[in-house]
């Protein structure tokens, strides 16, 4: 038995609309601390990983654990009918294999979603550490993505000790982003490292799907020599979102 | 058996260019998948899903492969084409990929593990891709291909991405398939095993048959309506002498039609079409489909026929070429409407139950001719029995007449049935060895008319056409032509012809044809047509080109002009045809078919 009252119910849709870009279906699970799920594309390239503590949550209500099997495209279709001031109220009843979900203003809107069967196969977090993390804003970031996008299928995240640069090349020419503390696009930025440069490269698609994310406040990007890069979204309301991706062969 | 493992025998035949060998090499597979896995390896092996007759194909092409492989392999787009110019095969290309690849995938990073592919898994999987269609079924097919690539070793992906491209590139065919198969199963006798493949023309399906049932298992597999037969093919023989040597001196004759060769499949009030090469083509004839319901009367069979086009005016039938305007996708409807299409049925090989393929020609062909309602889009050959060469060359001039490109001969041995899947000399084909193409147009003198049938019911739909002949000061007759007048030039024609109409035949004009109407020789009508034949039923150049023949034009339409420019002394002579047929006459190339 669930019972839970989240205070903006647009931030759910934008926290699973980005979901959805990566996956099409995703065991969320219900915790008596909070929610999370995490889930792996199919082609194992890329990782979503969110946590909405309970604290978060108006009401917070979880008699018994359990992990809903939910069909993205099901669940946002009814998230997207959300308006600005609507409350979310999500309750779920173990005898019944829906989840129903109320938008609360002056009426209440009732939905009932119906939940799949999913094993509850939770991909383990890789256990990685960062030589550069940029706190960035996360427009920017997106802007930037689809400004390397006109070039190429890949975007080489090149780090200097005092800024980042996120570069492309290919048949149709290149293009050069700097991003520095001064210019005011990172709010901060750190990197741990005595290499003159970091850099990593990752396929443009899918930064494309995981820079969509509307409502964060910020985005902390890390990554390391030819590693994985992981991109953490504050999303009002306590929501922590992140992503993992993978890098791509250097092209060089 | 774990996809791996079958790889390391494709890397086996691929290197070994010997058949013996090859066959060795299948035949250890064979002894080690086990039941209907071994169907699935059959499919695998000739880079197929299923039999060809179910037309499934995974529909991705070069373009699509390239993303996936870049996805998979974290290469960009522009390294995997270039790569690909470099190896020119998207197998290594994959190989390469994923073998240089570095951590491109978060399972590297989580310690995940790869499931090992099985063959079942992996053909489920490659069916999946296949069978995805609709809106946005190309980028899920390349997300569903990159998911199997990023899962699968280096070596696999070679064959993975050279499976969806369409190419194995091992050198393995049904025969050495059937080979290996037999080595296993049968002692090395092949006969049981070709013939079931020759039925069922699905070795995946034979191949699984005998893994679950043995050899007792294969003498289930038996001709079916539903399940395509490979067809019987023909010898060719260089002169009609030699067909009758081959054949004891007497033999079936039938007209060889200009069309496409069907295999038509009839059970629970279904209806399918197979080409010759056992793709379905029934969504291209559906007038044929039709028509063959209700011109059949029994509940299944399998009949074998060709279909040939005909002019929707005349109901002549018309060249090989304008068939091709009914091999479309879209616009099928239309297609049917402006190419009516006619089906020659020439052969049964089951009717209710009852498999005639063991039985010999004439009882198959009484049983055609006894279930089929001839009509004006369904008829049944026109055959005879020949046991001279003078007959069979008037036979065959008939049928070149009849515009048809030459006759078959079918063995009369009471021993002898269909033989699915064989060439053999039990039929023989005679084709015309030379053929002269028209690249002129003729202007031809009107010397007389014919009423028309159907929509042309009572006016004059055709009419006679003959060349000068200034040595005899006669014409003589090239042709019939029905074909090309539009509905203005059908009202106008015989308007304008009006003048020139006489009670019978015109002293001057020379011919062995009976017209419905007769005119003076006066008004010309260019005519185009494909070529010039040698015919027996016209008088210009008579005996020139062969004793008591003379030449006609095949496929004759007229062009919209009238020349009334020219007088009909200045019409095209016999001496230019002469000419026209003795420099353009080419050896008609072997086709093959």
């Amino acid at each position: 038995m669930i019972e839970a009252v989240f205070p903006q119910a647009k931030e759910w849709g934008a926290l699973f609309s980005s979901v959805s870009k990566i996956v099409d279906e995703i065991s969320v699970s219900f915790k008596k601390e909070g929610v999370s799920a995490r889930a792996m594309d199919n082609a194992h390239l890329s990782m979503v990983d969110f946590y909405i503590p309970k604290n978060a949550f108006e009401t917070y209500t979880v008699i018994e654990e359990a992990n809903l099997g939910i069909k993205l495209d099901d669940l946002n279709s009814v998230l997207k009918r959300a308006t600005k001031n609507d409350k979310l109220r999500l309750s779920f009843d173990p005898s019944e294999n829906s989840l129903v979900l109320a938008f609360i203003s002056q009426i209440k809107r009732e939905f009932v979603v119906n939940l799949i069967e999913l094993g509850s196969n939770t991909p383990p977090m890789p256990n990685l550490s960062y030589e550069v993390t940029a706190i960035a804003d996360p427009t920017a970031l997106k802007e930037a993505v689809k400004d390397v996008g006109v070039v190429s299928d890949f975007a080489t995240f090149e780090a200097e000790p005092n800024a980042l640069y996120i570069k492309s090349k290919s048949s149709r020419g290149s293009v050069s982003l700097e991003f520095t503390k001064e210019s005011g696009y990172l709010l901060d930025y750190q990197v741990k490292s005595d290499k003159k440069k970091i850099r990593a490269s990752y396929g443009i698609k899918y930064l494309e799907y995981i820079t969509s994310v509307d409502e964060a406040v910020s985005v902390s990007i890390s990554f390391s020599n030819s590693a994985p890069l992981k991109l953490e979204y504050q999303i009002p309301g306590d929501i922590k979102l992140s992503f993992l991706l993978a890098p791509r062969a250097d092209d060089e | 058996m774990q996809f791996s493992e079958l790889c390391v025998a494709l890397d086996a035949l691929e290197t070994n260019p010997s058949r013996i060998e090859k066959t060795k090499i299948l035949s250890d597979v064979f002894r080690r998948v086990q039941g209907e896995e071994a169907g699935f390896t059959v499919y695998l092996l000739l880079g197929k899903l299923a039999p060809d007759y179910e037309g499934i194909e995974i529909g991705l092409g070069d373009k699509m492969i390239i993303k996936a492989l870049s996805t998979a392999s974290g290469a960009t787009r522009d390294s995997v084409e270039k790569l690909y110019e470099k190896l020119g095969d998207l197998g290594l290309v994959a190989k390469t990929l994923l073998e240089s690849k570095r951590g491109a995938t978060l399972l590297d990073y989580v310690g995940g593990q790869r499931n090992p592919l099985n063959i079942q898994d992996l053909h489920a999987e490659l069916l999946r891709i296949a069978r995805t269609s609709g809106e946005g079924s190309q980028e899920e097919k390349i997300g569903l291909l990159t998911r199997l690539l990023s899962n699968s070793t280096p070596n696999e992906a070679k064959y993975i991405a050279r499976m969806v491209s369409g190419d194995m590139r091992i050198g393995v065919a049904e025969p050495t398939i059937i080979d290996a198969l037999a080595s296993v199963y049968t002692q090395g006798d092949t006969s049981l095993i070709e013939r079931a493949f020759n039925v069922s023309s699905d070795l995946g399906y034979v191949a699984k048959t005998l893994a679950t049932g043995g050899v007792e298992g294969l003498r289930t597999i038996k001709v079916t309506p539903g399940r395509p037969l490979q067809p019987m093919l023909a010898e060719r023989a260089a002169s009609l002498e030699e067909i009758f040597e081959r054949m004891g001196g007497r033999a079936a004759l039938e007209y060889k039609y200009d069309g496409e060769r069907m295999q038509a499949h009839y059970y629970d009030s279904q209806i399918t079409l197979f080409s010759r090469r056992i793709e379905n083509i029934t969504h291209h004839y559906p007038d044929v489909a039709s028509n063959l319901q209700e011109g059949i009367n029994s509940k299944s069979y399998i009949v074998e026929g060709e279909i040939v086009a005909v002019d929707p005016e005349t109901g002549e039938m018309l060249p090989f070429q304008e068939l091709m305007h009914r091999r479309r996708k879209h616009g099928v409807k239309e297609a049917v409407k402006r190419y009516p299409a006619r089906v020659v049925l020439f052969d049964v090989l089951y009717v209710d139950g009852v498999d005639y393929t063991s039985k010999p020609y004439l009882e198959r062909r009484r049983k055609l001719e006894g279930i089929v309602k001839p009509s004006e889009f369904v008829v049944v050959s026109t055959a005879t029995v020949a046991d001279s060469v003078q007959r069979a060359q008037e036979f065959f001039d008939s049928a070149i007449d009849a515009g048809c490109e030459g006759i078959m001969a079918k063995t009369l041995d009471p021993s002898v049935g269909y033989q699915a899947g064989k060439r053999g000399y039990a039929w023989i084909k005679f084709k015309r060895e030379y053929k002269s193409e028209l690249t002129d147009t003729l202007d031809l003198v009107v010397v007389g008319g014919f009423y028309g049938k159907g929509r042309r019911a009572g006016k004059i739909g055709g009419y006679l056409m003959a060349a000068y002949n200034p040595s005899t000061d006669t014409y003589d007759t090239v042709c019939k032509v029905a074909t090309g007048f539009s509905d203005q030039d059908l009202a106008e024609i015989p308007k304008l012809l009006e003048a020139y109409r006489i009670p019978q035949r015109h002293p001057q004009v020379n011919t062995k044809i009976e017209a419905d109407i007769w005119y003076r020789p006066a008004v010309i009508f260019e005519i185009v047509g494909a070529e010039l034949t040698v015919s027996p039923m016209h008088t210009a150049a008579y005996s020139k080109v062969r004793e008591e023949k003379g030449l006609a034009v095949r496929f004759p339409r007229f062009t919209g002009n009238i020349r009334t420019d020219k007088s009909p002394t200045e019409a095209t002579s016999v001496d230019e045809l002469l000419e026209m047929y003795n420099s353009q006459l080419k050896r008609v190339e072997a086709d093959g078919a």
